[in-house]
């Protein structure tokens, strides 16, 4: 076998190692690379800012342990921004485990800037309701919609649901999802209400984020985990999504020079006279 | 026995190790796949399966179910929710052939429902986008309320145009490509920019795969063998 041919036939199981290596390498030796702010983030980050004082922000998920390194980021750069902001908010899960996902996070985060739970920030709970059946009626009575926080308490009893009575009692909605729901939030809400939403998928839903976008149906969007290091760029607070998605740089990076490699010595072996593999 | 169980899980670091290690021990033996298909894969992919199947039944018993039906049933003096029985049974005579209408009637009244919903998603969703579709291409200087066009803008929006009128061509099957040539061209073109988009997509869905990879590697460097941190 000629070189040209050894480069066209690398063991799957080297590259495996090989990508295991660059994506541990900056989790060892923590370094920053350059993060350009894309407009779609930009547009995030400009709507927290200009939520307006009283309002309440939903952040809403149905993400998972699955889609973690992606939605997390994300989740934890909004809460701190809407911490650091003292904008109060409500978590809106969509499913069981991102009820408990969303509140670990929120709570890691509060001591940091001085929250509490039912003041500044309240978790409304997984509902187990048809999403359509519950946007349309939350956005008439919030508290008759959601009734009770996922511990079971009134939302009369909470301090930070106080004067929240319906949809234009929100001042911002982003939706933090490995699926591809966020036209209900778009239809339903934003078309209907004028609500200003925002959009968190994981980077395989990321491509139907840029039509509503080109429409103006959201505000903005964060793309998978670059979109949270985007974020935490802006925030000057680079955190876990900073540092993952140099490891997802230098994957890319290894899997681009793999195609080259792999491409030079097919070209290559064919000029030698052979038929390229 | 009992004791030696609420003795364990009353110690909140044991139990926090032993998730820890569980999870750990699962993902290694899943990533064993990548090396070649072995048995304790298999063995694991089975555990996953068992896991979620058990997962879904049990969430549908406790907070739906229980709460949602039964305690207002039978606690709360709610009797008119037995109907949702009723309701919830007849979706069951699909299996039937004697009596399948009567599951019928009820999938009948969901996609009623579900239609209803339907137009308004529709109509919410797509109409702004068409209306966005139409993008002016000579730039001008604002007048009055309305915003001005720079040239880049323009060129952009005249690239937008372009896409969108080749990529509908493509999908216009009314002609007869063999005679109109010009719309057969276009049509190529279409085809050219949807592979394009699709190389977009499909290296959006790679990143996606490796920031998976990454948040396991993550669990495993720094919750399982604690040899990084933030």
């Amino acid at each position: 076998m000629t070189v040209f041919e050894r480069m066209q036939r690398i063991d799957r199981r080297v590259m495996y190692v090989l990508l295991v290596a660059v994506i541990a390498l900056p989790m060892f030796v923590p370094f920053k690379l350059p993060t350009a702010i894309t407009p779609e983030v930009r547009g995030v980050y400009d709507a927290v800012e200009s939520i307006p004082k009283g309002k309440l922000a939903i952040l809403s998920g149905d993400w998972g342990a699955g889609t973690l390194a992606e939605s997390l980021p994300q989740t934890e750069a909004l809460m701190r921004h809407l911490f650091r902001n003292n904008v109060p908010f409500a978590i809106l899960p969509w499913a069981p485990q991102t009820t408990t996902l969303m509140q670990n996070t929120a709570e890691r985060l509060a001591p940091e800037y001085g929250k509490v739970y039912g003041r500044d920030w309240v978790n409304w709970g997984w509902k187990a309701v048809p999403m359509v059946a519950f946007l349309k009626s939350m956005a008439k009575d919030i508290p008759g919609t959601v009734r009770q926080d996922y511990r079971g308490t009134p939302l009369s009893e909470l301090p930070v649901m106080k004067g929240v009575k319906d949809i234009e009692d929100i001042g911002f909605v982003c939706h933090i999802t490995p699926v591809g729901n966020i036209m209900l939030w778009v239809a339903f809400i934003q078309a209907v209400y004028g609500t200003p939403i925002a959009y968190a998928p994981t980077a395989v839903m990321v491509a139907q984020g840029y039509d509503p976008l080109d429409a103006k149906q959201l505000v903005g969007m964060l793309p998978g985990l670059v979109g949270g290091a985007q974020y935490e760029t802006l925030l000057n607070d680079p955190r876990s999504g900073v540092r993952w998605s140099n490891s997802l740089s230098l994957a890319e990076l290894l899997m681009i020079f793999l195609i080259v490699l792999a491409n030079i010595g097919y070209f290559a072996s064919r000029r030698a006279g052979g038929s390229g593999r | 026995m009992n004791e030696a169980l609420q003795q364990f899980f009353s110690n909140q670091e044991a139990v926090q190790r032993t998730v820890v290690w569980s999870g750990a021990i699962c993902t290694l033996a899943i990533y064993t796949f990548l090396y070649r298909e072995n048995v304790v894969y298999r063995l694991f992919e089975h555990f996953y399966l068992g896991l979620a199947v058990g997962y879904g039944l049990f969430l549908v018993v406790s907070e739906i179910l229980i709460p949602k039906w039964w305690v207002p049933m039978w606690n709360e003096g709610r009797w008119w929710w037995a109907f949702a029985l009723t309701g919830g049974a007849m979706f069951y005579f699909v299996y039937s052939q004697k009596h399948n209408w009567i599951s019928r009637l009820a999938f009948g009244a969901v996609m009623g429902l579900a239609v209803g919903w339907m137009f308004q998603d529709f109509a919410g969703a797509n109409f702004p986008k068409i209306a966005a579709s139409l993008k002016p291409v000579i730039p001008h200087a604002p007048v009055g309320d309305s915003p001005g066009l720079t040239v880049s803008a323009a060129v952009n929006n005249a690239i937008f145009l372009f896409v969108l009128l080749t990529v509908m061509s493509y999908f216009f099957f009314s002609f007869d490509y063999e005679k109109h040539r010009r719309a057969a061209r276009a049509a190529q073109i279409g085809r050219w920019m949807l592979m394009l988009g699709f190389g977009a997509m499909f290296g959006a869905t790679v990143m996606a795969r490796m920031s998976l990879l990454i948040g396991r590697l993550w669990f495993l460097l720094h919750d399982w063998l604690r040899a990084v941190s933030f």
